[in-house]
């Protein structure tokens, strides 16, 4: 009895010693108190702040070579898209019309899945494993879609982005 | 930091106290819901177990009201010491809401002490009785109303709160859904300590009468808890999509990055309280008549809690959170298996969780239907059973302090969400391990106190 009453008295002054948190980190701020970012607060704004300012910087002229522009969409054939945890890249994408294969990776660090959804289209890609890569063609007319990672509420997280399908010039 | 307090560090002293403090009001607030309608129960069927399981549980909250109030005491001194400037910033805000709270507390205590003295007394007028409990529950209610209100605006305050009104700075996006989540998690809580209460009384009772009662308490306690608890993932998924939408990237801070392993511990704690609930009433059962009839069908529940806890724990991944490098390791080795890959979606885990409740459920029908069929012994029930009613309660409130801790930590290292940095050395989201110790720690003393309170109440100079 005294031994088991020991061994409960050294359990819990372990678990109060481990539980001693003190002096903590200092953090290099010298305000007492400092606002948050700048930019907009509040519900709406907050998603797409989020959502971009996951986005590393810097992925911008590699993103562009391969989405096109307005004036000149890419042919149609294989494009390529990275999925990360959780945005699109390219989030943008100019192409022609055609037999268009998308050629899906998922760069991040959970299972994606792949959605193109557009005036009488929906369909979606098998879901992406970690690592993974996926062709997923589709035959696309002229007009607008919106490209997604269906899974869970990724689309919500930023995992969204545009295509635009059009003819040159 | 003006202030610090060593060994501990403020935001744990802090964090203890604020924890005790809501532990304690979860109970003095929960109880008294299910204690009215116990005595409305046995003015209506006449029956004396519910009269003095309402006046036994009102015993253990008049204690325990004292306890809530000391603790919220010490919540706000050791907050006023360290945090004086954000201390001030609330106050600025919600000086109204905590004078109103002041007031209220003033007419709760009033009233909580009149339902209590006034028992004997209004034995005859139980109409006038039952009312003063009602009244007492509405004050509860609207002081924790005025709580949360405080809480949530740290999360998610409204855009642009100079300007807003102290209106748009209570009814914040996410206060109903906190609101709606404590209500029913504090009828849960008060349900499981009555169940610890008739164990605890069981376990020490001398006669049979009283292992009968307490046996039937443990019973109508767990019954309260696990039956409000099965409504909670309803009412969490309400406040987890009020917080969503307001802002997704917190989202991926829970189930993604570096709380997504608290979310683990979450899936292991609830699926032990399932375990052990449908556990109890497989014991249960067998102190009615015939009622090992119903025994082989429990197999299938138990095989459904188990199966849906592996998928409900089973990660996409293992690395710590979004930014982990897993240095000269291929990240498909701490993937899980593409053919498996499925487990790991929340579309699996929500079916999982649903398969669990539902086989719960079903345990239940099981239960009410060999009640319809047998006569139940109450005081004989295995003695393992009250073990299973203290382990619930133990569990239930470890998962209510680690998830109120991520319910904080989701603020990261602000006090008030994208508003007010955390300046002070407490700034960054603890470890998980850090985090289990202080929530086992905050749950053992409460669990000391509330022993304490069953002692001083029902034991201390009583024979028997």
């Amino acid at each position: 009895m005294y031994k088991m009453s020991s061994a409960i008295g050294v359990v819990i002054f372990l678990l109060f010693v481990a539980a001693c948190e003190y002096p903590g980190i200092e953090r290099a701020v010298t305000a007492e108190l400092s606002a948050g970012p700048a930019g907009s607060i509040g519900p709406g704004a907050r998603s797409k702040d989020a959502a971009s300012s996951a986005k590393p910087s810097g992925n911008q002229a590699s993103s562009t070579q391969q989405n096109g522009s307005l004036e000149k969409p890419l042919p149609a054939g294989d494009i390529t898209i990275m999925e990360k945890d959780f945005f699109l890249e390219p989030e943008t994408i100019v192409v022609q019309p055609g037999r268009i294969t998308f050629v899906i990776t998922n760069a991040g660090k959970f299972t994606h899945d792949f959605r193109v959804k557009g005036e009488r289209i929906d369909e979606r890609s098998q879901k992406i494993g970690i690592g993974r890569t996926q062709r997923f063609p589709l035959d696309l007319r002229e007009g607008e879609y919106e490209i997604s990672c269906p899974l869970s509420n990724h689309a919500d997280r930023g995992m969204t982005g545009r295509m635009i399908v059009k003819r040159p010039g | 930091m003006p202030i610090d307090i060593p060994p501990f560090g403020a935001r744990t002293v802090i964090w203890l106290f604020a924890q005790q403090h809501l532990y304690f009001a979860a109970f003095v607030l929960g109880a008294p819901i299910f204690i009215v309608i116990s005595e409305y129960l046995g003015l209506r069927t006449k029956d004396l177990r519910y009269e003095r399981l309402a006046r036994e549980t009102m015993k253990m909250v008049a204690v325990a009201y004292s306890i809530t109030a000391i603790m919220g005491v010490l919540f706000s001194f050791v907050l006023m010491g360290p945090y004086q400037g954000f201390t001030n910033y609330l106050m600025v805000r919600f000086y109204p809401v905590f004078f109103a709270y002041g007031l209220l507390i003033l007419l709760e205590t009033i009233l909580m002490y009149t339902y209590w003295h006034s028992w004997d007394a209004l034995a005859h007028r139980k109409g006038l009785h039952i009312g003063l409990g009602v009244a007492l529950n509405l004050v509860g209610t609207a002081m924790m109303l005025l709580m949360n209100a405080v809480g949530s605006f740290m999360l998610t305050p409204p855009e642009a709160p100079e300007a807003a009104t102290l209106w748009e700075l209570v009814n914040n996006a996410t206060w109903t859904g906190l609101n709606l989540h404590r209500f029913i998690a504090n009828l849960t809580f008060g349900g499981f300590m009555v169940a610890l209460f008739g164990a605890f009384m069981f376990l020490t009772a001398k006669r049979d009468e009283d292992r009968a009662f307490y046996d039937w308490m443990g019973f109508i306690g767990n019954f309260i808890g696990v039956g409000t608890m099965m409504a909670l993932p309803i009412a969490g998924y309400i406040y987890a999509r009020e917080l969503f939408l307001y802002d997704a990237s917190i989202a991926t801070l829970l189930m993604a990055d570096k709380l997504s392993w608290f979310f683990e511990m979450q899936g292991i704690l609830v699926s032990l309280l399932f375990l052990g609930a449908n556990y109890y009433m497989w014991l249960g059962i067998q102190r009615i008549d015939k009622g090992w009839r119903f025994l082989p069908y429990f197999r299938a529940t138990f095989i459904v809690v188990f199966v849906g806890t592996v998928i409900w724990i089973t990660p996409q991944n293992f690395l710590p959170d979004l930014t982990s490098r897993a240095e000269g390791a291929n990240l498909q080795a701490l993937a899980i298996p593409e053919r498996a890959a499925f487990m790991g979606l929340m579309m699996a885990k929500g079916l999982a969780v649903t398969s669990i409740i539902i086989m719960t459920f079903v345990s239940y029908l099981l239960y009410r239907r060999a009640i319809n069929t047998g006569r139940i012994a109450w005081g004989t029930i295995d003695f393992k059973a009250q073990y299973a009613l203290v382990f619930l309660p133990a569990v239930a409130v470890y998962t209510m302090g680690l998830m109120g801790a991520v319910r904080e930590l989701a603020r990261q290292d602000y006090h008030v969400y994208r508003l007010v940095q955390d300046t002070s050395p407490y700034w960054y989201i603890p470890t998980l391990g850090y985090t289990s110790v202080v929530v086992g720690v905050n749950a053992l003393v409460f669990l000391v106190l509330m022993v304490f309170i069953f002692f001083v109440s029902f034991k201390l100079g009583k024979e028997g």
